[in-house]
C-alpha cells in the first residue's frame, strides 16, 4: 500500500489555492496549503512533501525569500515548482538557480494542465 | 782803570826820554805819543800796535793817514781841540770802529783813553800822548748783561703768570717762618693784590697766610727740590698753581715762585665734575647705553645699562676685554668710522652687532657726539647705543614678508590690487595687470579711481557710480566683499569677474582694500556647462527613476493583472471538465465564449507585459550557443497545422544541419514565430512560405520570403512600430496587437544583428533577420 504523495501549496490566492486543492486531491495527492513563505517553511519542514508548488508574490515572505531559505540538499526528495504569475525571464533564472525545478506561469495554465503538470513531475 | 798824569812832567833830556820809552813798552796800556798839529806818530807801544791793528809803520804818519776808518768818527777833532786848548780829555767806554790793516773790515770796540796834552819848555803843546785801555769786553759784557736783565725784566713783567722772588726766613732752629719779596712782577700785584710788595714780609702783607705755603717755600730753599702745586689759598681766597724752585745754589734761601690764579679753572673743574656726575645720574638712570670716551678716543664711561648688558663692571669696562663681545667685522669698522670722526671732530654712528651677556647676540646703534669744553677744547665723544635687534627683525621680517609678497603676487595667477582710501590703485600684481588689460602704471598714472577706469559701466549698459560699487564699499564698511561682478577692458569688451575685497586696517583705521579677482568666463562658461549637465543628469536620473517605477509597475501588473484573469480561467475549466458535475451543452457553449474571451484577455496582458519588459532598460538576453536549424524546425513542426489549415507549404532550405550561433533561444523563437506567423497571416491559401538559413562569413541570414499581400513604402517604415497594423486586405482578417514586428526587431537588434524587409504590394515580403556570428 503506497504511502500517498504530498503536495504542499504555498499561495496566498484562496481561491486559486482551493481549485489546486480540488483537482489534486481528487488526483489522490495529499494536500498541505500554506499562504505565505514563512508557513511555507515551517510545513515544508514538518511534512517533507513530495512536491511544491511555490508562488512569488505573497505577503510576510514571497516565494524567493523562502526558497532561499531553503538548504535543498535536506530535500532530496522534493520537487520544487515555482506557479507563478510573474513572466520575469531574470526572475525565473533566479530562481532555477536556487533550485526550482520549473518555472511555470500560472494563467497559462487550467486544471487539467496542472495535473498534467504534477503527474509528470512525480513520476504519475 | 785811568791813567792820571801830573800836568809837570820834568824829563832829564835823554835818560828821561829812555826810561819813559821803556816804562812805555811795558806798561800794560796801549800808549801812543802824537806830535805836530797833524798829530803824526812818534811813538807806539806794542798793545797799542794792536789795540788799533796796525804795525809800527805809522810811525811818522799822521793820524789821518794811518786810521782813514777813523776820520768821520770825531777823534781828528777831539786831537784838535786837545792840542789848540791844552786840555786833556778823557773818554770814558767811547766806541770806535776800527779796521784791521788791509783787511776792510771794521770792528767796534770800546775804550777808555785819554788825550793827554805834551808842553815843551816853552809851555807850549807840541804834541799829545794817547792813553787807552780796551774795555770792550767788560762793555760787552756789560751790555749782555744789561740786555739780558732787561729780556728778564720784560720777561718778567710780561708773563701772565705772578711771578716772584723771595727770601725766605728762618728761626733759630732752622724753620722757615716768614718770607721776604725781593722782586715781584706786574702780574703778581695784580694777581695777589698786594702792590709794592718787594722788601716787604708776607707776615706784614697778609698776616692771615696760612703756614704751610712757608713752609712749603722754606723746604724747597733748603732742599732744592722744586715742587709744582695746585692749592687754595684761603688767605687770598683762591686757588693756585704754583711752581717753586730754588734760586741760586744750596746756601741760598731764595726761591722763585711761579703761580697762577686757577680759582676760575677750578670752578669751572668743579662745574665740570658736577656737570658729569650729573650726567653720569641721568645716564645711569638711561634705558639705554651711554658711553663716553676721552679726548685720546680711550673708554673711560659707561653706564649701569651698558654694564650690564656687556656683563662687566666699571673697572673692568676700560680694560677692554669685552670688546671681543662685538662682532669682529663691526668692530674693525666701528674704529675705522669712530677714528676718522675723531680726527675730523664729528659725529658718528654705525649699527653692529655685540653679543649680551646671556649670549644672545643683538643689534646695537651706536652713536658718539664730541663734546667740548668752554674754551673750545675737546672734552671727549658721549655716545649712546641702543638695542635696535627687534627693530631689525621686524624690519628683517617685513623685508622677507614683503619679498614673500611680491613672489607670491608676482607667480600668483589670482589678480591681486590695492586701492587706497583715494580709491587709487596703490599696487597690482602682473596677473591683475593681465586681467585687467591695464598696466599699473597707467593705474597710478590716471588721476581717476580704478573704479572708473575698469568697473564704469554695469552689463545693461547704464553707468556705474562709484558710491554704488560694493568693491569701494569695503573701505566704508569694513567687512570683507566677496561676489561677481562685471568689468570693462579699455578696448570695451566686458568680462565677469569674482571678487574678494578686505580692508586693510592701520592703526584702527581703514586706508585701503585689498582685493583678489579671477577672470572667471570661463568658470561661468564651465558653471552653464555644469548646470546644463546636472539638469541632464537630473532628468536623467528622472527617467531612470521613472524605468525603475516602470519596472516595478511591471512587475507587480503582471501579478495583478494576471491573478484575476487566471482565477476565471481556472474557474471556467473545472465548469467546463464537470468537476461540479455535467453541463448542458447550451451552458458549455457560453462557458467556453467566456474561456476563449479570459484567453484574449490573457494574452493582451502578456503581449503588453512583454513589450514593457523589452522596452525596460534591464532588460537582458540570456544567450546561448544554440543550433538555429532546430529552432526553426521546431517552428515549423509546431505549425504545420496552421499552415495545412490554410492549404500553405512551408520550405526550408538549409546548408547545414547545425548553424550554431550565440542566441536567446526563447527570444529568438519569439522572432521566428512572429515571422512566420505573419507569413502565412498575410498570405492567400496556397501560397508557399520559404524559409531559408544562410550562414555568411560575419553573420548569419534567416530568411522568411512569402508570397502575400505585401507592404507598400510607407508601411514599410512604420510596420516595425508598436501597435502598428498596416492596413491591407487581410487585416481585418487577422488578429494581433500589432506588436509582433516590434518585438523583431528590438529582439533582433538586442542581438546586435538587424531586420531587413524587401516587401511589394501584391507579390509579397521577404524578412531578413541577420545575427552576428
Amino acid at each position: 500500500m503506497n504511502k500517498p504523495q504530498t503536495i504542499l501549496i504555498v499561495e496566498d490566492e484562496i481561491i486559486l489555492q482551493d481549485v489546486y486543492k480540488l483537482v489534486l486531491s481528487t488526483q489522490g495527492y495529499e494536500i498541505h496549503t500554506a499562504n505565505n513563505g514563512v508557513e511555507g517553511l515551517n510545513l515544508l519542514k514538518k511534512v517533507h512533501p513530495d512536491l511544491v508548488l511555490l508562488d512569488i508574490f505573497m505577503p510576510v515572505m514571497d516565494g524567493k525569500e523562502m526558497l532561499k531559505n531553503i538548504e535543498i540538499p535536506d530535500y532530496p526528495n522534493t520537487k520544487f515548482i515555482v506557479y507563478s504569475n510573474l513572466s520575469d525571464r531574470n526572475t525565473e533564472s533566479e530562481m532555477l538557480d536556487l533550485g526550482a525545478h520549473k518555472f511555470v506561469l500560472k494563467s497559462s495554465m487550467t486544471p487539467k494542465d496542472l495535473v498534467n503538470l504534477v503527474t509528470e513531475t512525480l513520476g504519475g | 782803570m785811568s791813567m792820571r798824569n801830573s800836568n809837570n812832567i820834568i824829563m832829564p833830556a835823554e835818560d828821561e826820554r829812555d826810561r819813559l820809552h821803556s816804562l812805555f813798552m811795558q806798561t800794560p796800556a796801549a800808549i801812543a805819543i802824537l806830535r805836530g798839529e797833524d798829530h803824526v806818530f812818534e811813538f807806539a807801544n806794542p798793545l797799542y800796535l794792536q789795540l788799533v791793528g796796525r804795525t809800527d809803520n805809522i810811525i811818522g804818519k799822521p793820524v789821518r793817514d794811518s786810521f782813514p776808518e777813523v776820520i768821520k768818527q770825531g777823534f781828528l777833532e777831539l786831537l784838535d781841540r786837545v792840542y789848540a786848548t791844552g786840555e786833556a780829555y778823557i773818554g770814558n767806554e767811547t766806541p770806535i770802529e776800527l779796521g784791521n790793516d788791509g783787511d776792510g773790515k771794521l770792528i767796534k770796540k770800546y775804550l777808555n783813553f785819554v788825550y793827554q796834552p805834551i808842553r815843551n819848555i816853552n809851555g807850549h803843546v807840541d804834541g799829545i800822548m794817547v792813553h787807552a785801555i780796551d774795555v770792550t769786553d767788560q762793555v760787552l759784557s756789560r751790555q749782555m748783561i744789561e740786555e739780558g736783565r732787561e729780556q728778564y725784566l720784560t720777561l718778567f713783567n710780561s708773563i701772565d703768570q705772578g711771578f716772584s722772588v723771595i727770601e725766605i726766613l728762618f728761626d733759630k732752629k732752622n724753620k722757615p717762618i716768614d718770607y721776604r719779596f725781593l722782586e715781584t712782577n706786574a702780574v703778581f700785584e695784580i694777581q695777589s693784590g698786594l702792590k709794592n710788595a718787594t722788601g716787604k714780609s708776607i707776615r706784614e702783607l697778609v698776616p692771615n697766610y696760612e703756614k704751610r705755603w712757608v713752609e712749603m717755600y722754606g723746604r724747597v730753599a733748603l732742599t732744592g727740590e722744586s715742587i709744582r702745586i695746585e692749592d687754595w689759598s684761603e688767605a687770598f681766597r683762591r686757588w693756585y698753581d704754583v711752581y717753586v724752585t730754588r734760586v741760586g745754589g744750596p746756601s741760598s734761601r731764595k726761591v722763585s715762585v711761579l703761580f697762577t690764579d686757577i680759582t676760575q679753572r677750578k670752578h669751572a673743574e668743579e662745574a665740570l665734575k658736577e656737570s658729569e656726575e650729573r650726567f653720569r645720574i641721568m645716564a645711569d638712570a638711561a634705558p639705554n647705553m651711554v658711553w663716553a670716551l676721552d679726548s685720546k678716543g680711550k673708554l673711560k664711561y659707561a653706564n649701569n645699562y651698558t654694564l650690564e648688558f656687556l656683563g662687566v663692571n666699571a673697572k673692568d669696562f676700560t680694560k677692554q676685554h669685552w670688546l671681543s663681545a662685538i662682532h669682529q667685522m663691526d668692530l674693525k669698522k666701528i674704529k675705522r668710522i669712530a677714528s676718522k670722526a675723531m680726527r675730523n671732530k664729528e659725529s658718528f654712528s654705525q649699527e653692529l652687532r655685540v653679543t649680551r651677556r646671556d649670549g644672545d647676540c643683538r643689534w646695537v646703534f651706536v652713536q658718539g657726539t664730541p663734546s667740548y669744553y668752554p674754551n673750545g677744547e675737546l672734552y671727549g665723544y658721549i655716545g649712546s647705543g641702543i638695542d635696535i635687534t627687534e627693530r631689525r627683525r621686524a624690519e628683517q621680517a617685513l623685508r622677507e614678508s614683503q619679498a614673500r609678497f611680491r613672489d607670491v603676487s608676482d607667480n600668483a595667477t589670482t589678480g591681486l590690487l590695492i586701492i587706497g582710501s583715494r580709491l587709487r590703485c596703490t599696487f597690482m600684481n602682473p596677473a591683475a595687470e593681465g586681467i585687467l588689460g591695464i598696466t599699473k602704471e597707467e593705474a597710478q598714472r590716471s588721476s581717476k579711481p580704478l573704479h572708473d577706469l575698469i568697473h564704469h559701466t554695469k552689463p545693461d549698459g547704464s553707468r556705474y557710480p562709484v558710491k554704488d560699487c560694493p568693491i569701494v564699499g569695503v573701505l566704508s564698511d569694513k567687512s570683507k566683499s566677496t561676489g561677481e561682478e562685471t568689468f570693462i577692458r579699455p578696448d570695451g569688451t566686458k568680462y565677469p569677474v569674482a571678487y574678494t575685497a578686505s580692508p586693510i586696517v592701520t592703526d584702527g583705521k581703514i586706508t585701503g582694500t585689498v582685493i583678489e579677482i579671477r577672470d572667471i568666463t570661463d568658470e561661468k562658461q564651465a558653471r552653464i556647462e555644469q548646470q546644463r549637465l546636472v539638469s541632464m543628469t537630473e532628468q536623467r536620473n528622472e527617467l531612470l527613476k521613472l524605468n525603475k517605477a516602470k519596472d516595478e509597475f511591471i512587475a507587480l501588473a503582471s501579478h495583478q493583472l494576471r491573478t484575476p484573469a487566471t482565477a476565471v480561467k481556472q474557474y471556467i475549466s473545472l465548469l467546463m471538465e464537470g468537476y461540479a458535475g455535467t453541463v448542458p451543452v447550451e451552458q458549455l457553449q457560453y462557458l467556453r465564449t467566456a474561456y476563449e474571451s479570459n484567453e484574449r484577455e490573457i494574452k493582451i496582458i502578456n503581449d503588453l507585459l512583454k513589450t514593457a519588459q523589452l522596452d525596460s532598460e534591464g532588460y537582458k538576453l540570456h544567450k546561448v550557443q544554440f543550433n538555429i536549424v532546430d529552432i526553426v524546425q521546431e517552428i515549423i513542426r509546431e505549425y504545420q497545422p496552421v499552415f495545412d489549415l490554410k492549404k500553405q507549404k512551408v520550405v526550408l532550405r538549409i546548408d547545414e544541419e547545425t548553424v550554431i550561433a550565440l542566441i536567446d533561444p526563447k527570444e529568438i523563437k519569439l522572432v521566428l514565430i512572429n515571422l512566420v506567423e505573419n507569413a502565412s497571416k498575410y498570405s492567400h491559401p496556397g501560397t508557399t512560405v520559404k524559409i531559408s538559413i544562410q550562414q555568411k562569413e560575419q553573420c548569419l541570414d534567416i530568411v522568411i520570403a512569402d508570397k502575400g499581400v505585401g507592404i507598400s513604402r510607407d508601411g514599410m517604415q512604420k510596420v516595425f512600430e508598436k501597435f502598428t497594423r498596416i492596413d491591407n486586405e487581410l487585416s481585418d482578417t487577422v488578429t494581433g496587437t500589432g506588436l509582433g514586428l516590434y518585438w523583431v526587431k528590438q529582439i533582433v537588434e538586442l542581438h546586435g544583428g538587424i531586420v531587413k524587409l524587401a516587401s511589394t504590394p501584391g507579390k509579397g515580403s521577404t524578412f531578413t533577420v541577420r545575427l552576428p556570428i
